[in-house]
């Protein structure tokens, strides 16, 4: 008889302590309040790259810097932002608009501003500087502005342009950098997840093949022409004198002006947006790496920072160390007399 | 087999293939002659030639607005009449205006006297010119817009240029975007001035032109215009020169910008030089109008003469070309200032786009229409071709000089026959081959010494303006005098040379038919045209000429007709006042360095005599 | 004659044969890349769970009041315990399908029952301290009591010095057992968890998970930032005694904290901090609020110059935000509508904010100490979260059943209790031996897959340290000395991460093997073609010879 007793009471135990687990681990989740996003990532960065120098190259300054001022409109702090300008054309002599960066013909806005912060200018813009900051492995005295501080809850937008061609992108007209080099890297930065996920844009001639050789995961790549075609500058600013802006990204920028930091606009939506008919080359976008379905990623994903919120409910409350009458919060007198040593614990 | 055995069979094929080519290389001679003459002819035609695109990235030309506009046309309007006003005036006048333009308009200016004295001729002249320093550049490069005072005849006063030239001045000023510093120059006394500018600029003094030093300095000029717009009516064609000393040619790239320029802007009838045809838009002429347009560059580059200032600069590694202005072409339309101004304004923003200098098109080109190229790939297997029958004929005499085979073969295995036979008893066994010496020391002597002839005929030539003294003692004009030297020294050493001579001629020729190639070739790479014309001329008389002892009459028939394509020879049948070309050549020699009068005196010239020494030796 | 000539031939061509022969190995030797040896098989020991077993043993010492009425076993009661616990730690939601894994990592527990005689003078004159006061880290002591009120519901208060008085009603052996291995189980099942998921999954991060979302990587030093933010000064001016309230407030956490990582502290006041957007405005009440969804766009990161440019260690920001005058009173909504009275959040890995609606009458506020005080405890109760402190009241209360009410002491001045400092030590001690194994096993593939990288000596003495330490950390952990086990595990990470980091490291950029080719060829091709030739006549004049002899 007792035996069946502490059987039962022995079954009931288990049973309690099953059922308190699984309490257990679903009650921790409801406990906070807030707001979430979906995608699991906590911060945002930026690494944007103009490959080329030169006044004629106008243009590819102008696409880094829409890039760098739409992804700081929707978000992303400087600190966040790594931005690699090979040539300064806002204070090239030949600007006739001296101090200003333009990338449209009616000159709206002026890209450059008075508030940019170009990380790696002119001739820092190297291929060998380029991987280190996405390896991390830089050298011991760079500044923190200069260094991708990314961890393994960070989405990063890599935007590059310039002038490239079959599996190359050529850096300052003196070396290039291969798509298995851009391969290699991504996969160092996965092995010691400085990523959680990365969009990687591309705008260049042939820039579909820049991200055929890239085999680590989470990583999504859109890039502007095919191979054997070339990317088209979309029109020129005759008093400037040169083309302010290419098609791939003046077709982005269209998408992306309508995006505000609250916007539930998805990657989808931006990539469905292409149309090779406009931007004379056929755009392409490589997913087959990333888990996430597209019409499930956000724009804002990449290209602005929206932050998790957890409501603090509780506080903390700081005891003084001069008061010891305090301490107790049981609400029974028995207690109160027996443990006014509670100080000891 | 044995070494010996190898041998023989080593010579056997040695000795037949010099067979067939002995048959085969007076026929294949004439051929390559016959077809290098036809290719000749096939470079003007419009299947030859490749359109002209613009090489540089950098240069983006046509693409940016151009803000001259009526203002500055009334500004180069007034310019223009005072320039007429002071026509007549002495050059410190006309200098001190251009100077006194120039400072009120902001640039900082300086004047250059200068003095050239050649040949009891003196050139001297003022040049002015005046330095726009880019105000957010750091001045370590140039752009150069020049117009001389009289437009390329000589004659007429450049008066519209020189006023286009101050009003773009002025109006660059305005602007800040320039990443050059733009010098502008106002040149006198022709070629010499700018001559003597350029020499001064660079601190380079090559020439016998005295200068008063710059002080006034910019950076390295990267490329230069000059403006050429005579008299001051309004224009129907735009004329572009520029070839230059020694047949230099300027960057195509420079070409096709302004070409570029004046179609996107406007309907402007373009020419090359100043006669021929004015090429509107999708207009590329026909035939004769390639072949006149090369023709006339070809004369150009054959007498080695810069068809305008602008062919001075090419010796300081500086792109230049003139744009001229032709008035009497049969189109509806004319342009003026307006025009001019905006063609040199976007000319002058796609050059301040530039890195450095012009490297990425051709400088070894022809251009039989504005738009249309032949690039030296092209334009140069004719050349070669002419000058290798002349390779193979040398080649073909000195095999003919060295070792005679016997043309049967001899088998290894040929014995003498039995000495007991009755036969013959003084039958001897032919040898296979005659051995034989060529004589070499003699052509060589001959070869060295005729070239040093012309050496001293050049000599004679540089110096004889100070024969003064010796000619007036002689009471004739140094001309003469030296003509007279000249001549003899081309009679006497030749005739000196046939009477030592003991050897055959054929050595002699085979050298000189080879140094000739040698040096055709050569020139070919260098000067296209003159290495044609050269070789036109002397290519059938150099291989046909031989010595005919027994026939005295066609001994002398040569004779006249080397005497015929002799330079003196030329230039009487063309025409051309002996004085007066002997001058120029000289002035262009001493001013420019132009190795016209060298090549004449130390290479065609000596080839002539050694000629005449062939024509008259033993066979 | 001729047999002298054939033989200088082939010693001619022989020697040039040797030149080749000997300069081989020499060309080979010379264009070696430089590569230290690093211990490939060690490293692959340690991620293959065979080198590594880790334990994070404790040590139960309970103390039961000796009741006339009931005696009690405590040998019995020792073992019982022990493996009830152990069999519900085995017990849990992550099914080990890897053996090895249940091998090398264990939570084993240790209980010894005492008996306590003069329980009731320890408490009565305060003599509890005569008794071990247990200050290390794995130690814990539990006194039992008879409760003496007629509570049905078993009464437990945890201290702050890794102590625990429990209050039984029944005095029954079972109950006994019962309650404490509840209690045992609920204070440590999530540390527990959390380091069992760490350890199988240390790399995945593809979920929404609030926990490891919301905790900062470790890394040995933060530099902690408080931020004044002024949305419009020109109607108030801000101030705040920061240092003292740090000083006060925030010092001895730091202190604390600073055996795990160091924090360094300062502060800023910004002016004319607007935000991006208008908040929400209820009329009839005349306040404005914001809602979560707005939350996330609160930071102006554009215009709020939050970067430090003097550190490269993690950043946590902690903004107290005066709104303007056009914006105030401004309040933060809950999901539900209501107003919450801390008017805070807390952004994962980032930071915190307050927002509060000062005295705007005199045109000047100086937050004063006092006012300081409550809001520096939001401030730390965000800090606990963001450096991975868990709350150790809030699980367990929720982990124990209704018939216990379990008390907890107020919190010491150093804002940690010993039992989070305990779990926050385990944790990372975990954390940090699991990183540093992964990073080591990434930079040995690296260094496998790409044959053309330079190793120097300095990486492989890195490597050698980090396992070193790494040993010794896990040998601490066996003997129970957990702050060893944190300073060698915080040695290995910081020594594996600066191996991986190092500058040298950049891979040599690719170099197809057809460049190779194109490179080599045209110096070795023309230089062998006649060496080939010359030894293909020589073989063949050779066999000819002997032919002919024979």
């Amino acid at each position: 008889m007792t035996f069946n007793i502490i059987r039962f009471l022995t079954i009931l135990i288990i049973l309690y302590t099953i059922i308190s687990q699984i309490s257990l681990a679903q009650d921790t989740e409801a406990i906070v309040d807030g707001f979430f996003s979906r995608g699991g990532h906590t911060n945002n960065w930026a690494v944007l790259v103009c490959t080329s120098r030169f006044w004629f190259n106008y243009r590819h300054i102008a696409n880094t810097l829409s890039i760098y001022r739409t992804v700081k409109r929707l978000g992303i702090p400087d600190s966040n932002i790594i931005l690699m300008l090979a040539d300064d054309v806002a204070c090239n002599p030949r600007n006739a608009f001296p101090a200003t960066v333009f990338n449209n013909a009616g000159r709206y806005l002026d890209l450059y501003g008075d508030n940019v912060e170009v990380d790696y200018r002119g001739y820092e813009v190297t291929v060998e500087n380029f991987i280190r900051v996405l390896t991390g492995r830089v050298a011991p005295d760079t500044p923190r502005s200069k260094r991708l501080l990314s961890d393994d809850r960070s989405n990063i937008l890599v935007y590059m342009t310039g002038h490239g061609g079959n599996e190359f992108l050529k850096f300052q007209d003196a070396e290039e950098i291969s798509s298995f080099d851009l391969a290699d890297a991504f996969e160092q930065m996965w092995e010691k997840r400085r990523y959680h996920e990365v969009l990687f844009m591309i705008d260049t001639c042939q820039a579909n093949t820049m991200y055929s050789q890239i085999y680590s995961p989470n990583i999504l790549a859109t890039g502007s022409s095919e191979l054997g075609e070339n990317s088209y500058s979309h029109h020129m600013d005759t008093d400037i004198g040169v083309a302010v802006i290419d098609r791939f990204t003046y077709y982005n920028l269209e998408f992306l002006e309508k995006v505000d930091m609250q916007s539930k606009a998805t990657l989808k939506d931006l990539f469905n947006s292409y149309n090779p008919n406009f931007i004379h080359s056929t755009p392409g976008v490589r997913s087959d790496l990333f888990s996430r379905p597209l019409d499930k990623v956000l724009v804002t994903d990449f290209f602005g920072s929206v932050q998790n919120i957890e409501l603090t409910g509780q506080q903390y409350n700081i005891s003084n160390s001069d008061i010891v009458n305090e301490t107790i919060i049981s609400d029974e007198s028995n207690f109160k007399v027996n443990y006014d040593f509670a100080y000891f614990f | 087999m044995s070494d010996t055995a190898h041998a023989l069979k080593r010579i056997r094929t040695r000795r037949r293939l010099f067979r067939t080519l002995k048959k085969w290389i007076s026929k294949l001679r004439f051929l390559l002659f016959a077809v290098g003459i036809c290719w000749l002819f096939i470079l003007p035609s419009e299947q030859y030639h490749k359109s002209t695109y613009i090489s540089e990235n950098a240069l983006l030309p046509g693409q940016v607005n151009t803000y001259y506009s009526w203002g500055q046309v009334h500004e180069a309007a007034a310019f223009r009449d005072n320039i007429t006003l002071l026509s007549n005036s002495s050059n410190i006048e006309k200098a001190a205006y251009i100077e006194n333009e120039l400072r009120k308009a902001g640039l900082k200016t300086a004047m250059q006297n200068f003095t050239f004295n050649m040949s009891g001729k003196k050139i001297s002249g003022i040049n002015v010119y005046g330095v726009f320093k880019a105000p957010r550049a750091d001045g370590t490069e140039a752009l150069v817009l020049s117009a001389p005072w009289k437009s390329n005849d000589g004659e007429t006063i450049n008066t519209n240029g020189i006023a286009a030239a101050l009003s773009i001045g002025k109006f660059f000023k305005g602007y800040t975007y320039w990443s050059k510093d733009i010098i502008l120059l106002i040149t006198d006394g022709g070629e010499a001035g700018v001559q003597a500018w350029l020499e001064s600029y660079h601190d380079h003094p090559r020439s016998a032109i005295s200068s008063t030093p710059l002080f006034l300095r910019s950076g390295a000029i990267q490329a230069a215009i000059n403006l050429d717009f005579p008299s001051t009516n309004d224009y129907k064609a735009l004329g572009i020169f520029f070839e230059g000393v020694n047949g230099q040619l300027p960057n195509l790239d420079l070409i096709n910008t302004v070409i570029r320029v004046c179609r996107s802007s406007y309907s402007i009838p373009i020419m090359l030089h100043d006669s021929g045809h004015h090429y509107s838009n999708y207009d590329n002429g026909n035939y004769y109008d390639s072949l006149h347009n090369l023709l006339q560059t070809m004369r150009h580059q054959a007498l080695c003469h810069p068809t305008g200032s602008h062919g001075l600069f090419f010796r300081y590694k500086i792109d230049a070309i003139t744009l001229y202005g032709h008035t009497t072409a049969q189109t509806s339309n004319s342009f003026s200032f307006i025009e001019i101004g905006s063609i040199v304004e976007s000319t002058f923003r796609s050059l301040n786009n530039l890195l450095e200098h012009l490297h990425q098109s051709f400088f070894f080109y022809l251009l039989p229409t504005p738009e249309r190229y032949i690039s030296i790939g092209s334009y140069l297997p004719p050349a070669l071709l002419l000058t290798v029958g002349l390779i193979l004929q040398a080649l073909e005499l000195w095999g003919k000089t060295g070792d005679d085979y016997a043309e049967e073969s001899v088998s290894e295995n040929s014995q003498p026959e039995s000495s007991s036979s009755s036969k013959d008893d003084n039958y001897v066994v032919p040898l296979p081959y005659n051995n034989r010496q060529r004589q070499i020391l003699f052509p060589m002597t001959v070869l060295i010494v005729s070239h040093f002839a012309g050496l001293l005929i050049f000599f004679v030539i540089t110096n004889h303006f100070s024969y003064n003294q010796l000619s007036k003692i002689f009471g004739i004009p140094e001309f003469l005098f030296t003509l007279s030297l000249i001549t003899s020294i081309s009679i006497l050493i030749p005739a000196t040379l046939i009477q030592i001579q003991k050897s055959d001629w054929m050595v002699l020729k085979s050298f000189t038919l080879a140094f000739t190639a040698m040096i055709m070739s050569c020139l070919s790479v260098l000067n296209f045209s003159l290495a044609v014309f050269s070789s036109l001329i002397v290519i059938i008389p150099f291989s046909l000429f031989k010595p005919t002892p027994k026939y005295k009459l066609l001994q002398y028939l040569q004779l006249l007709v080397l005497i015929m394509i002799s330079p003196p020879g030329i230039l009487i049948l063309s025409g051309t006042n002996l004085e007066k070309f002997l001058r120029w050549a000289l002035m262009e020699y001493e001013l420019l360095g132009s190795y016209l009068l060298p090549f004449i005196c130390c290479f065609y010239w000596p080839s002539i005599l050694v000629y005449s020494v062939i024509i008259f030796s033993d066979s | 004659m001729e047999e002298n000539n054939d033989k200088i031939r082939r010693l001619i061509i022989a020697s040039f044969y040797i030149v080749i022969l000997f300069g081989l190995p020499l060309w080979w030797k010379t264009t070696e890349v430089y590569r230290a040896q690093l211990p490939f098989a060690e490293i692959e020991e340690w991620s293959n769970w065979e080198a590594f077993d880790l334990e994070f043993p404790t040590l139960f010492i309970i103390y039961v009041a000796s009741v006339e009425s009931s005696t009690i076993n405590f040998a019995n009661l020792s073992s019982n315990l022990e493996n009830s616990i152990a069999s519900r730690y085995n017990v849990d939601n992550f099914k080990a399908s890897n053996e090895k894994y249940q091998k090398s990592m264990q939570f084993p527990v240790k209980v010894r029952s005492l008996d306590w005689n003069n329980w009731r003078n320890g408490l009565q004159y305060g003599n509890l301290e005569k008794l071990n006061v247990v200050s290390e880290n794995g130690q814990y002591i539990l006194y039992i009591l008879p409760s003496t009120n007629s509570n049905p519901n078993t009464k437990v208060l945890v201290g702050n010095q890794r102590q625990a008085v429990i209050e039984i009603n029944q005095w029954d052996i079972k109950v006994i057992e019962k309650t404490v291995s509840d209690l045992i189980v609920s204070l440590f099942m999530p540390e527990q968890a959390a380091i069992k998921k760490f350890i199988m999954e240390p790399l995945s991060n593809s979920k929404v998970e609030l926990d490891s979302m919301r905790t900062m990587k470790y890394s040995p030093q933060y530099q902690v930032t408080f931020s004044l933010m002024n949305g419009d000064p020109s109607d108030l001016l801000v101030n705040w005694d920061i240092e003292e309230a740090v000083n006060k407030y925030l010092q001895l956490f730091v202190n604390k904290i600073s055996v795990i990582s160091n924090l360094t502290v300062d502060s800023q006041i910004q002016h004319y901090a607007r935000l991006t957007f208008e908040p929400f405005h209820k009329a009839d009440e005349n306040y404005f609020y914001l809602t979560p969804e707005l939350l996330p766009h609160f930071i102006n990161a554009a215009e709020w110059n939050l970067a430090s440019a003097v550190s490269s260690y993690p950043t946590l920001n902690f903004i107290l935000y005066v709104p303007s005058k056009d914006q105030s009173p401004l309040y933060i909504q809950d999901s539900k509508g209501n107003i919450m009275e801390s008017n805070a959040f807390l952004i994962p890995r980032w930071g915190g904010v307050i927002i509060k609606n000062p005295d705007r009458s005199t045109g000047a506020h100086n937050f004063s100490l006092e006012e300081l005080k409550s809001i520096m405890s939001i401030f730390i109760t965000q800090l606990r979260g963001l450096l991975g402190v868990h709350d150790v009241w809030t699980e367990a209360k929720h982990a124990l059943d209704v018939t216990t009410n379990i008390e907890f002491v107020t919190p010491p001045n150093t804002a940690v209790t010993m039992w989070e400092f305990d779990s926050l030590t385990r944790r990372r001690i975990a954390e940090n031996i699991i990183t540093s194994i992964t990073t080591l096993k990434s930079l040995s593939q690296l260094v496998t897959e790409i044959p053309n990288m330079v190793v120097l000596d300095h990486i492989q003495t890195e490597v050698f340290l980090a396992l070193d330490n790494l040993a010794k950390s896990c040998a601490n952990l066996h003997n129970n000395q957990y702050n060893l086990a944190l300073y060698h595990s915080k040695k290995a990470i910081e020594l594996a991460e600066s191996a991986f980091f190092d500058p040298t490291m950049v891979s040599m950029l690719y170099f197809p093997d057809e460049h190779k080719y194109a490179i080599y060829m045209p110096l070795f091709v023309p230089i062998s073609v006649p060496l080939l030739v010359a030894l293909h006549r020589e073989i063949k004049s050779f066999k000819e010879n002997k032919k002919a002899i024979k």
